[in-house]
C-alpha cells in the first residue's frame, strides 16, 4: 500500500473523534435528565409537603369520607377538558379515550346508561349518552310533577359546598335545549320545581341507532361533595320508569361522589408553575384532580441552518440509555407505575416520550400525605418536557460537530501533505538512487535530502556514504591502472638495461636467441605499461590543457583524411563539415578523442567497410553534435552504461595489442572537459550498424 | 681525459646498468645512491654531465633540489633528468630549472647514449665558431646544427636537446607536415602523443616568451606539424 493511502486511512481514522464525541454528548445529557429528575422530583416533594392535609384544597366537600381512595363505580372523576364542549349534544368534542366513563345498565339488557364528566375552567360538563332507548320526550307545557307528562328524565343529586343536598331533574319536550329544573321541599313536603338556570344544555338523537345523548353545564361552584346522575326511562310518556344510574333508585341517594379537586387547586399550583413545567395534582388513582401548564419551550435559540445540522447530528444520537415510556394516552391518567409508586408513598421520576414526537418529558411524582398520618391522599406530579436539554444538547453537539468536523478535515488534510511530502522525498531518493549510476558510467554521490534529520534523511545519508565509498572504490580501481604503469617501469627498466647491457657482452649465439625473445617480451611489457598509463596521462593532459578558439570543421576534415591514411583498409567519410564550426576548447584532446573513436570504430567493424562521420551543427542548439557510425556487431546489452567506464571491456577478437577498455573512458573524460558527453546507441536493422555520439556544448563550460 | 659522468639514482640495478653502459663507451662514471652522497662528491669535484633521477628515495623530487643546487654552482653543466612518470614532465614546466635535457626511463641505452654524446657535442660546439654550413635560416629563426643551438631574431632560445631535435625536424623543410613518429625518430625518444603535444607546447611558449606573435609551428589536426614560415620564404 502506499504511503499515501496509509496516512489517508490514519487520517480517516480520526472520524473517531466525532462518534467519540457524540457519546460523551450522550452522557452529559442522561447525566442532565437524571440530575434534572432528581431536581424535578425535589420540586414535587416541596409542593406535596406544602399540600400536606389540604384535603379541601385537593378535594370537594371537606368531609369527603372516601376522598383519598380509589374511585368506587359510581364516583365520578372529572376530566381535565382542553377546551369547552359545545353545548349541542354531540360528543365528538370530548376525549374518547378516557378510563372514567361510567356504565348503568338499565333492565333491558339493550339499555345503557352512559355518564361521561369532565371540568374546564370553573364548570363541569356532563355528557350522558342513554343507548338502545327510545327518546320519550316530555309533554310540552304540562305540569311538569305531573306523572302522565314525564318523559325520560336525567336526575341529578349532588351536595352543595355547605353540606346540604339538592335533586334537580333535566328534561325536555323536545330535541335541543334542555329545562333543568330543581326540586325545593317547602313546608309540609310540598314540592316545588325552581327552574335551575346555572344549568345549561342540549339533548339529541344519536346518529344511526337508537338512543340520544344529552350534554349539560353545571358550575362546578354550586357543587359539594356526593354526586349522581340516574335516569329515569320510560318506554313512553307517563309510564313507570325504569330507572338506572348512579342513584339509589327510591331515595335518589348518591351512590357515589364527585371527585374532584377544590375550585382553588389549579391556581394553588399554578403559582409553581414555570415555563416547560407541569404540575398536576391527581388522585391515589391517578385520575388527574387539578393542573397548572405553562406553555411549553420550543426551540427557541436554535437558527435553522443549526436546526438542520443539529438534526443531522441527532441521528447519531437515536436511543437514550434511560428508559422511556410512552406518556399515558389517556387523558386526565397519570401514568400507572408512577401513581401506584406514590400511592405507595414513595417518590419516583421516569422519562416519556410522546408516540411519533421528538419531544421527551421527564417526570417526577411524589405522594401528598394526610396531616398527623401517613395516608397518600394524593399524588403531586410534575412534569418537564426535555426541550431544554434538547437545547443544550443540539447547541453542544452542533459545536462540538463542528469543531470536531474541523479538527478531522485539518488532520487529514495534515496526514495528506505529510504524505504527499513524504512520497515526493521518497521519490527524489528513490530517483537519485536509480540515477546514482548515470548512464555514461559516472557514479552521482551527490544525494538528496541527506541534510534532513529523520530516518529518510539516515536512509539518505547511509545511501550517500555508500555511494561514497563505492565512488572511491571505482576511482582507485581507474588509477590502478596507471599506479601499476608506473611502478612497474621501474623494474621494467632494470630489466630493459641489463638485457641491453647483456648485448655487448660475448656469448654463444644460443643464449642471444633468448636475449631477443627477453628483449620482445620487456618490449610488449613496455607497450602494456603505456596502454595502462593511458588514462592517467589523459587526466594529466587535462589538468594543463588549455582552452583556444579552433574551426571543429576544419579539424575534422584534416584528421578524416588522416585517417584515411592510417586505416587504408576502411573508407571513411564526413558529413556536415562544410561551414566552419568554431568552438572553444582543446583541439589536441577532441582529437585524441576522435582517435579512440576511430580506434573503436576501425577495431569492431569489417575491413572495407565504411565509417561514417557526421558533424551536426545547427545554430538553436548549444550542442555540437558528432556522431561515428561504424558497421559493426549491436553493443553488448549489459554494456550500455559500463560502455565509458574505466577497465570495461567488450572484444571477442584478440589482436595482439594490449586492451584495457580505456580507449571510450578517455573519450568520456575529454566529453566531459568539454562540458559535453558521449552517447552510445545501436543503429536500426538491417543494415544494423552502432553510432557513437559525442556532444560538446558549445558554450565552454569554464566560461 | 675521460669525460666524467654522474649519475644519481636509488635504484642500484638501474644505476649500476647505466655506469656498465657509460663505462663501456669509455666515460668514466660516478654514481650516487642520493642527493646527500652526491652533494658530498660534487663538493671536491664537479662531473662532465650529471644524470639526475627525479626522485630520490625518500625525496620525491630530490632531483629538482640537486639540479638546482647544481646550476647554482655551474651554469655551464650539462644535466638530464631522468624520469619514471610522464607527468613530471609537465611538472618541470619547461625546465625552467635549468636542465639540459629531460628523458623517461623508457629510453634505450643506445638512445640514452647518443644523448649524452649530443650534449657532449653542444657544448665543445659552443668554444668553437658556428659552422655555417650547418646553419639554417628560416625568416627570424636561425638554427645552428652545430651548436645545436636556436635563436629567433637573433635572440637565442633555450631549448632542451629534444625540443631542438623536433624544431629542426619540422623547421628543416618548411610547409612539410611531420607527424609524430617522425618526431620522435629525430629526438630519439620514444614518447607517447601526449608527450609529443606538450613539447611542442612548450616549445611554442618558448618562442613566444621571446615574440609574443610567433606563430611559425602549425598543427595539422590527426596528422603532425608544420614549418610555416611567416615571411614567406
Amino acid at each position: 500500500m502506499l504511503i499515501r493511502t496509509k496516512l489517508l486511512l490514519l487520517g480517516l481514522a480520526t472520524l473517531a473523534l466525532p462518534w467519540a464525541g457524540c457519546q460523551y454528548v450522550r452522557e452529559v445529557e442522561n447525566s442532565l435528565r437524571v440530575a434534572e429528575g432528581q431536581s424535578l422530583l425535589a420540586v414535587a416533594q416541596t409542593i406535596a409537603t406544602s399540600l400536606r392535609g389540604r384535603r379541601d384544597l385537593l378535594y370537594r366537600g371537606v368531609d369527603g369520607p372516601r376522598s383519598h381512595e380509589p374511585a368506587g363505580p359510581y364516583d365520578y372523576v372529572p376530566v381535565p377538558l382542553a377546551s369547552a364542549p359545545q353545548l349541542d349534544g354531540r360528543g365528538d368534542d370530548w376525549p374518547q379515550a378516557t378510563p372514567t366513563w361510567r356504565h348503568f345498565r338499565g333492565s333491558h339488557d339493550s339499555d345503557r346508561l352512559e355518564v361521561l364528566v369532565g371540568t374546564h375552567e370553573r364548570h363541569l360538563y356532563l355528557l350522558i349518552v342513554a343507548l338502545g332507548d327510545q327518546l320519550v320526550l316530555d309533554a310540552g307545557d304540562a305540569a311538569a310533577l305531573e306523572p302522565s307528562a314525564s318523559g325520560d328524565r336525567v336526575w341529578i343529586v349532588y351536595g352543595t359546598p355547605a353540606g346540604a343536598q339538592e335533586q334537580m331533574f333535566v328534561s325536555s319536550s323536545s330535541t335541543g335545549a334542555v329545562r333543568a329544573r330543581r326540586i325545593v321541599t317547602r313546608e309540609l313536603g310540598r314540592p316545588e320545581l325552581i327552574e335551575e338556570l346555572r344549568v345549561q344544555g342540549a339533548l339529541r338523537r344519536l346518529d344511526g341507532r337508537d338512543g340520544w345523548a344529552m350534554e349539560l353545564r353545571l358550575p362546578l361552584s354550586m357543587l359539594g361533595h356526593g354526586f349522581g346522575v340516574l335516569l329515569d326511562d320510560r318506554d313512553r310518556r307517563g309510564s313507570l320508569p325504569s330507572s338506572y344510574g348512579s342513584l339509589a333508585p327510591r331515595t335518589l341517594e348518591p351512590r357515589g361522589h364527585l371527585i374532584a379537586a377544590a375550585p382553588e387547586l389549579a391556581d394553588w399550583l399554578a403559582q409553581f408553575a414555570s415555563p416547560g413545567v407541569r404540575i398536576a395534582a391527581a388522585t391515589t388513582a391517578g385520575s388527574v384532580l387539578a393542573e397548572a401548564n405553562a406553555q411549553p419551550v420550543v426551540g427557541s435559540g436554535i437558527s435553522s441552518s443549526q436546526a438542520l445540522l443539529s438534526q443531522l447530528y441527532r441521528r447519531f444520537l437515536r436511543g437514550s440509555t434511560l428508559a422511556q415510556r410512552a406518556a399515558p394516552t389517556e387523558r386526565g391518567q397519570l401514568d400507572p407505575a408512577q401513581t401506584g409508586e406514590a400511592a405507595a408513598g414513595r417518590g419516583s421520576t421516569a422519562l416519556f416520550a410522546a408516540p411519533g414526537q421528538q419531544r421527551l418529558a421527564v417526570a417526577a411524582a411524589a405522594p401528598v400525605l394526610d396531616s398527623g398520618s401517613d395516608r397518600v391522599i394524593a399524588v403531586l406530579q410534575v412534569t418537564q418536557t426535555a426541550d431544554r436539554w434538547l437545547l443544550l444538547r443540539d447547541r453542544a453537539l452542533t459545536r462540538l460537530l463542528n469543531l470536531t468536523l474541523f479538527a478531522v478535515a485539518i488532520v487529514v488534510g495534515a496526514t495528506l501533505l505529510l504524505g504527499a511530502h513524504l512520497a515526493v522525498r521518497l521519490e527524489r531518493v528513490r530517483r537519485a538512487s536509480d540515477a546514482a549510476l548515470s548512464r555514461d558510467g559516472r557514479l552521482q554521490t551527490e544525494f538528496p535530502e541527506t541534510a534532513a534529520s529523520d530516518e529518510l534523511g539516515d536512509v539518505a545519508r547511509g545511501f550517500s556514504s555508500l555511494l561514497g565509498r563505492l565512488a572511491d572504490y571505482t576511482g582507485y580501481l581507474r588509477t590502478l591502472a596507471g599506479k601499476l604503469s608506473h611502478e612497474i617501469r621501474t623494474p621494467l627498466t632494470i630489466v630493459r638495461s641489463s638485457l641491453e647491457n647483456l648485448e655487448s657482452e660475448p656469448l654463444p649465439d644460443s643464449a642471444r636467441t633468448y636475449l631477443a625473445r627477453a628483449r620482445e617480451g620487456s618490449e610488449r611489457l613496455g607497450a602494456i605499461v603505456q596502454a595502462m598509463g593511458a588514462a592517467t596521462r589523459v587526466e594529466e593532459a587535462i589538468r594543463a590543457a588549455e582552452r583556444s578558439h579552433f574551426d571543429f570543421a576544419a579539424l575534422l576534415a584534416s584528421a578524416t583524411q588522416a585517417y584515411g591514411d592510417a586505416f587504408p583498409q576502411r573508407v571513411f567519410q564526413l558529413e556536415g563539415a562544410t561551414a566552419p564550426c568554431e568552438l572553444h576548447g582543446a583541439p589536441d584532446l577532441l582529437l585524441q578523442a576522435l582517435d579512440k573513436l576511430i580506434d573503436n570504430a576501425v577495431d569492431f567493424s569489417p575491413p572495407g567497410s565504411t565509417i561514417r562521420l557526421r558533424l551536426r551543427d545547427s545554430s538553436d542548439d548549444e550542442w555540437v553534435w558528432l556522431e561515428v557510425e561504424n558497421d559493426g556487431p549491436p553493443l553488448p546489452p549489459e554494456g550500455g552504461a559500463r560502455l565509458f567506464e574505466s577497465l570495461w571491456q567488450h572484444r571477442r577478437d584478440h589482436d595482439g595489442r594490449p586492451h584495457f577498455g580505456l580507449g571510450l573512458y578517455i573519450v568520456r573524460l575529454i566529453a566531459e572537459f568539454h562540458g559535453g558527453r558521449i552517447l552510445a546507441a545501436d543503429l536500426p536493422s538491417p543494415p544494423g550498424g552502432v553510432r557513437f555520439t559525442l556532444g560538446i556544448a558549445r558554450k565552454s563550460p569554464d566560461l | 681525459m675521460k669525460k666524467t659522468i654522474a649519475i644519481v639514482e636509488d635504484e642500484a640495478a638501474i644505476r649500476d646498468n647505466y655506469a656498465a653502459a657509460f663505462t663501456r663507451e669509455g666515460y668514466a662514471v660516478r654514481s650516487h645512491a642520493s642527493r646527500r652522497l652526491a652533494l658530498q662528491a660534487f663538493a671536491a669535484r664537479l662531473p662532465d654531465l650529471v644524470i639526475i633521477d627525479i626522485s630520490l628515495g625518500e625525496e620525491p623530487e630530490g632531483g629538482y633540489e640537486l639540479c638546482r643546487e647544481l646550476r647554482a654552482r655551474s651554469a655551464e653543466l650539462p644535466i638530464i633528468f631522468l624520469t619514471a612518470r610522464d607527468s613530471e614532465l609537465d611538472a618541470v614546466s619547461g625546465l625552467r630549472l635549468g636542465a639540459d635535457d629531460f628523458l623517461t626511463k623508457d629510453l634505450s641505452l643506445a638512445h640514452l647514449l647518443a644523448r649524452v654524446n649530443a650534449l657532449f657535442r653542444r657544448v665543445e660546439a659552443l668554444t668553437q665558431p658556428a659552422d655555417a654550413q650547418q646553419t639554417i635560416h628560416r625568416g627570424a629563426l636561425t638554427l645552428d646544427g652545430g651548436r645545436l643551438q636556436i635563436s629567433w631574431n637573433g635572440q637565442p632560445v633555450l631549448l632542451s636537446l629534444t625540443e631542438f631535435w623536433i624544431v629542426h625536424a619540422i623547421a628543416r623543410h618548411p610547409g612539410h607536415v611531420r607527424n609524430r613518429q617522425q618526431l620522435m625518430d629525430a629526438a630519439n625518444v620514444v614518447l607517447d602523443d601526449n608527450t609529443i603535444t606538450s613539447h611542442v607546447k612548450r616549445i611554442r611558449r618558448k618562442f613566444q616568451a621571446i615574440d609574443p606573435a610567433f606563430d611559425a609551428i602549425q598543427t595539422v589536426y590527426g596528422m603532425g606539424y608544420r614549418w610555416v614560415d611567416p615571411s614567406g620564404n
